[in-house]
C-alpha cells in the first residue's frame, strides 16, 4: 500500500532509513520509467536510475518541502539523464532503440492481462515518442506520462510556464502525427 | 378523393412536384377536410424551411464545397482545423474526455467532415489512453535491493573532503569536453613559454644542450682520467649536429617572424598616421564647407530662445 509522499519526504529528510527503502520501492517505477524515456536500453536505465537514488540518497538532508518534492526529484533525476547522454556522447535516442526494451514495454508488467494490440498500441506509441524532438519528448515525459503541472514542467526544464503551454501541444500534436504516419489506429 | 389518397400525395403537393390535375383534387380535398387540410399546411411549412436553410440549386456535396469555399475565403482553410486541434488537446489530456462529440457538438462536426482531423483525433485519443501507461515502469527485481547496497555503502563510509575532491576530479575528467579544453590550455601555454619571439624559454632547449655540452666539456678538462668513458659516441654526436641545425633554423626562423612583425607593425603606424591626417583634414574641409552654408549666430543674444520676448 503506497504512502503518502509528503509523509515519506519528511521522514527521509529526518534521515529515516525505514522511509528511504519505503520511498525507494514507492518512486522505483517513477524514476526508471523517466531514465527509459532518455536512454536506449534497459540495462542503461537501470544504471542511471539507481544514479539517482544514489544522488538523492546523498542530497536527502537538503531535499525541498514535500509541496515542491516531486518538480525537483525530476529536475535533478532529467540532469542525471542529460549527463549520462553526454557521457555517452550524446547518443540520439531512439537510434537505438532496445528490441529488449520494447518487448518489456509490450508485456505490461503492470497488467498483465493485457490483450496483443493493447500491448501493441503500447509499442507503437513508445516508438512515436521516440521519434519525437527532444523537447517534445520531455514536455510529453513530464506532462502527460508524470502527470506534472505546466508550472512544474517550466521549473523542470527552466523554460517559461507560456512556452511551456504552447509547446505542449504542439508535442501532443507531433506525436499524433507521428502515430497517424506510423499507421496508429485505435 | 379519400383521405387514403390524399396521403399518397402529401408530399408531392408539399414539394410542388405532384401533377396539376391531381394537385387540383387534393386541394379540393383538403379544403373539405380539416384534418387533411392541416397536415398538407405543415407539410408546405417543412418543405419551405428545408428548402430555405439549403442554397437554392445546390445539392449536398454543392453545399459542402460551398462551404469549403467560404471558409478558405474567410476564416482560412487552417482555421477550423488549428481550432479543432486546440479543442482535442484540450478534451483529450487536459480534461480527460471519453467522447470528444459528446463533450463539443461543434467539434464532432467538425470531424465528421475533416478527414485528416478525425485521423489526427483517433491518434490522440489513443495516445491520451496509453501514455499514462508509461507513468510507472518495472525495472525488474533485484534493482531495490541494488540501491539499498548502494546508499548503505554510502552511509557507511562518510565522505571526506578528498573523496569529495577526487569525485568532482572524476567527474570533471568525464565531461567530454576536457580533452578539447586540456588541449586548448596545453597549446597557450607552449606558444606562451616557447612559442613566440619574446618568450622565456625561447630557444631552451638549444640553450639546455649548449650548456650541457660545455659542463662536460669542462668537467672532462679538469678530471681526464676520472671520465675517460664519457666519450660522446658518433650516433649522439650526429643526433646533436641534426637538432643544433634545427635549431639554428628554428632560429632564422623566428628572426624572420620578428622582420615581418616589426614591418607589419610599421605598415600599421604609418597607415594609422595617414589615416589620422586624413580624417582631421576633411573634418576641417567639411566644417569651413558648413561655416559658408550656415552663417554664425549674431553675437547680441538675437536668437537665443526668449529673446524676442526680453526685447
Amino acid at each position: 500500500m503506497p504512502i503518502d509522499l509528503p509523509v515519506l519526504v519528511d521522514r527521509c529528510r529526518a534521515g529515516d532509513e525505514l522511509a528511504w527503502e519505503a520511498f525507494v520501492r514507492q518512486l522505483q517505477g517513477r524514476l526508471y520509467a523517466l531514465a527509459c524515456s532518455y536512454v536506449a536500453s534497459r540495462e542503461e536505465a537501470r544504471d542511471v536510475a539507481q544514479e539517482i537514488f544514489v544522488r538523492l540518497y546523498e542530497k536527502r538532508a537538503l531535499w525541498p518541502p514535500a509541496d515542491d518534492f516531486l518538480p525537483w526529484m525530476f529536475r535533478t533525476a532529467r540532469n542525471l539523464c542529460v549527463d549520462h547522454l553526454r557521457r555517452a556522447k550524446a547518443r540520439p535516442s531512439g537510434a537505438d532503440l532496445s528490441e529488449e526494451l520494447l518487448a518489456h514495454l509490450a508485456t505490461g508488467e503492470r497488467d498483465p492481462e493485457s490483450t496483443t494490440e493493447a500491448a501493441s498500441a503500447r509499442v507503437m506509441v513508445w516508438r512515436g515518442l521516440k521519434r519525437l524532438t527532444a523537447i517534445s519528448r520531455e514536455i510529453i515525459v513530464l506532462r502527460d506520462i508524470q502527470g506534472l503541472s505546466l508550472e512544474e514542467v517550466a521549473g523542470v526544464l527552466k523554460i517559461p510556464t507560456g512556452t511551456i503551454k504552447s509547446r505542449t501541444n504542439r508535442a501532443r500534436l507531433e506525436l499524433a502525427r507521428v502515430l497517424t504516419e506510423l499507421g496508429m489506429r485505435p | 378523393m379519400n383521405c387514403l389518397d390524399f396521403l399518397d400525395r402529401l408530399r408531392a403537393l408539399a414539394d410542388g412536384t405532384c401533377p396539376a390535375g391531381e394537385r387540383e383534387d387534393a386541394e379540393r380535398h383538403a379544403a373539405a377536410c380539416d384534418a387533411c387540410g392541416e397536415l398538407l399546411r405543415d407539410a408546405r411549412a417543412i418543405a419551405a424551411e428545408r428548402e430555405a436553410a439549403r442554397p437554392s440549386g445546390l445539392d449536398e456535396e454543392d453545399a459542402d464545397s460551398l462551404v469549403g469555399e467560404v471558409i478558405r475565403r474567410t476564416t482560412g482553410s487552417g482555421g477550423a482545423c488549428s481550432r479543432a486541434e486546440e479543442l482535442l488537446c484540450e478534451l483529450l489530456f487536459d480534461q480527460r474526455a471519453s467522447d470528444v462529440s459528446v463533450a463539443d457538438p461543434l467539434l464532432a462536426q467538425h470531424l465528421q467532415h475533416c478527414a485528416s482531423c478525425a485521423a489526427l483525433a483517433a491518434s490522440l485519443s489513443l495516445a491520451s489512453r496509453v501514455l499514462p501507461t508509461f507513468a510507472e515502469i518495472d525495472p525488474g527485481p533485484g534493482f531495490a535491493t541494488a540501491v539499498f547496497a548502494w546508499t548503505s555503502r554510502a552511509a557507511r563510509e562518510p565522505e571526506t573532503a578528498l573523496a569529495r575532491l577526487a569525485a568532482w576530479w572524476r567527474a570533471w575528467m568525464a565531461r567530454p569536453r576536457f580533452a578539447f579544453e586540456l588541449a586548448y590550455v596545453a597549446t597557450l601555454v607552449l606558444v606562451l613559454l616557447v612559442g613566440n619571439p619574446a618568450a622565456t624559454l625561447q630557444a631552451a632547449s638549444a640553450r639546455t644542450v649548449t650548456a650541457a655540452a660545455a659542463g662536460l666539456e669542462r668537467a672532462r678538462t679538469a678530471w681526464p682520467s676520472a671520465l675517460p668513458s664519457l666519450e660522446v659516441p658518433a650516433s649522439v654526436r650526429a643526433l646533436g649536429a641534426v637538432t643544433g641545425e634545427v635549431l639554428a633554423q628554428q632560429s632564422a626562423l623566428g628572426q624572420m617572424l620578428d622582420k615581418v612583425m616589426r614591418g607589419a607593425s610599421e605598415f600599421w603606424s604609418s597607415a594609422w598616421s595617414w589615416l589620422n591626417g586624413a580624417t582631421s583634414d576633411l573634418v576641417s574641409r567639411v566644417k569651413a564647407m558648413w561655416r559658408t552654408i550656415v552663417p554664425p549666430p549674431p553675437q547680441n543674444g538675437a536668437g537665443e530662445p526668449g529673446s524676442a520676448a526680453r526685447r
